[in-house]
């Protein structure tokens, strides 16, 4: 019981469950959802970045497959009451061309590896802003609609968002038990020495292509969910901007030394987002500037403060 | 057929031939030194044998299996195994977890995506197993960076020995080590190793070289000069002439 009280996990939990309690944020019920989307999309980066070392900056890339694919889904194969197959399937696609992707890359190294991400980011940009018969082009695809699920009306904003809620809770239980695994240890051993890693029999490649593949099945479900929030799927979550976002989030928060360290880095991102936007439109310039005094003062991020010892 | 045998290896870079058509036949017990002057091609030698380069060609046979081509994380698993001349280590780890890595690859646990790497206690139990064999018992949960040199030495060496190797290569295990250290050191190759599977070593003390190996091999230039026992190479006036003899003052001066 102490053990499960001393858990993050559970705090994390229970603000969020309380969410639509809080005077003044409570009304943006949406934020609150969109937040809980980045969480998800954020865990599975840092999987690559934090402890793999994979600069993975295209990582936009799964999230866009994710909200395409599960558009798709929705309006051509399967409507009828429902999130799960839309969303899995988004998943999946997500997941397929990270794997495909992962295992082309998986042997390149540091800036190659970036630019070789950045890349396809682009590419698939370009696919869905002009491929006006099936992504709809410049206008996207509108029309995706929240009816039910197991009853429970989706169109109302609460219940959905306690949808992604229990969403992001069972990714985050996965992506946790992931990174604790034998397997995630091995990860963490492939980031720090890979060359002893190989002497001591791990296939760094294979590591990388499986983490990839697993990471993009999450971000892909992560987009699939925004596809829902917004009711629509643009070429603009597959800009590279977004791949960009991602990476500060991850770095901000701490993710190369803490698993929550991409919680902490959302959670400023996208409330700075919503927040200062509305007062400023150059907010960028000011959340820019404090991330590069932020890494320049303490270069593993906020989550490095409380591992200082 | 022996143990190990290498036929014809040879390996450039460039114009440089780093390693000239050697051929040697290793059997299986005892301790195999390998010595040469700097730029002779020995850790590039190791390099071939464990995989991490390709040969331009020649082959590496072990136990009758052609291992040439294989790169070093299936090497491991037909029983070859090496250390590295600068310790190289996991160093955000500690002492425990670094052999933990190696155990859990030779259980074949590694890759296991959802049960928890603390949890393992076949894992846990034997790398406390061997961290006792080689006295670092003590420090198991220190975090590497802040070893000793002799300490991280050390442990390279016990990393070389999770995957159960019959033939272990070290490259330069005494290195940096003085006194007390580089005797803990010896008295690790020669009154345990020894005794469990084939050592090829590569040094440059030669007082250690000559205490300790039953074979040596010396190298120049990328070519094999000499192959005997420690007497026959103390004895072989081509080595003393090519390096021998100018070193080995030095070593004892």
């Amino acid at each position: 019981m102490k053990k499960i009280l001393k858990d993050p996990y559970l705090w994390i939990f229970l603000i969020f469950l309380c969410y639509p309690l809080y005077p003044y944020l409570g009304d943006y019920i949406s934020l609150g959802t969109e937040l809980l989307i980045w969480f998800i999309f954020t865990l599975s980066f840092n999987l690559c970045l934090g402890y793999t070392g994979l600069p993975s900056f295209g990582h936009g890339a799964f999230y866009g497959l994710g909200a395409y694919g599960t558009a798709l889904t929705f309006l051509h194969l399967y409507n009828k009451d429902g999130f799960f197959v839309p969303i899995i399937l988004g998943a999946l696609i997500g997941g397929l061309f990270a794997g495909g992707l992962g295992y082309l890359i998986r042997n390149k190294k540091g800036v190659y590896f970036a630019m070789l991400t950045v890349a396809f980011t682009q590419v698939l940009y370009f696919i869905c802003w002009r491929w006006d018969e099936v992504t709809g082009g410049e206008a996207g695809i509108k029309g995706i609609v929240r009816s039910s699920f197991l009853g429970i009306d989706m169109g109302n904003s609460y219940n959905f968002y306690y949808f992604v809620f229990i969403a992001f809770v069972l990714c985050a239980l996965v992506i946790r038990r992931i990174a604790e695994s034998s397997f995630g240890k091995s990860l963490q051993a492939i980031k720090q020495n890979p060359i002893r890693a190989e002497a001591l029999g791990y296939n760094t490649g294979f590591y990388k292509f499986a983490v990839y593949t697993i990471s993009g099945f999450f971000a892909g479900l992560a987009g699939g969910l925004y596809c829902f929030l917004t009711q629509s799927a643009f070429a603009s979550v597959l800009d590279w901007s977004k791949s960009g976002d991602v990476v500060i989030a991850t770095l901000l928060g701490g993710g190369t030394v803490s698993f929550y360290g991409p919680l902490v880095g959302s959670l400023i991102f996208v409330v700075a987002q919503e927040l200062l936007s509305a007062f400023w439109e150059h907010w960028m310039l000011l959340y820019g500037l404090s991330f590069v005094i932020i890494i320049l003062v303490l270069p593993t991020g906020l989550m490095g403060i409380l591992k200082r010892k | 057929m022996s143990f190990l045998s290498i036929e014809g290896l040879t390996k450039r870079f460039g114009n440089l031939v780093a390693v000239n058509q050697i051929s040697l036949e290793v059997e299986k017990e005892g301790i195999l030194s390998i010595i040469g002057p700097n730029g002779a091609g020995k850790t590039t030698f190791f390099n071939l044998l464990t995989g991490f380069y390709r040969p331009d060609s020649g082959r590496v046979i072990l136990k009758g299996r052609d291992i040439t081509n294989r790169p070093p994380h299936e090497n491991i698993k037909e029983g070859i195994s090496r250390a590295f001349q600068v310790a190289s280590l996991f160093d955000e780890m500690t002492v425990l977890d670094n052999i933990r890595i190696g155990v859990q690859s030779y259980m074949g646990v590694k890759g296991r995506l959802f049960s928890r790497f603390e949890d393992n206690a076949e894992v846990r139990e034997e790398s406390l197993k061997l961290l006792e064999k080689v006295k670092l018992q003590e420090i198991g949960a220190h975090t590497v960076k802040a070893l000793s040199h002799g300490d991280r030495k050390i442990l390279d060496l016990a990393m070389a020995l999770t995957t159960r190797p019959e033939i272990l290569l070290l490259d330069e295990p005494a290195s940096g080590l003085a006194g007390e250290e580089q005797a803990r050191m010896v008295e690790l190759i020669t009154e345990h190793l020894r005794k469990e599977l084939k050592l090829v070593i590569v040094e440059h003390d030669m007082d250690m070289v000559f205490s300790i190996s039953d074979h040596i091999m010396v190298l120049n230039q990328g070519k094999k000069l000499a192959y005997g026992t420690p007497q026959e190479i103390a004895d072989n006036e081509e080595v003393q002439e090519a390096y021998l003899g100018g070193d080995r003052c030095h070593a004892r001066a």
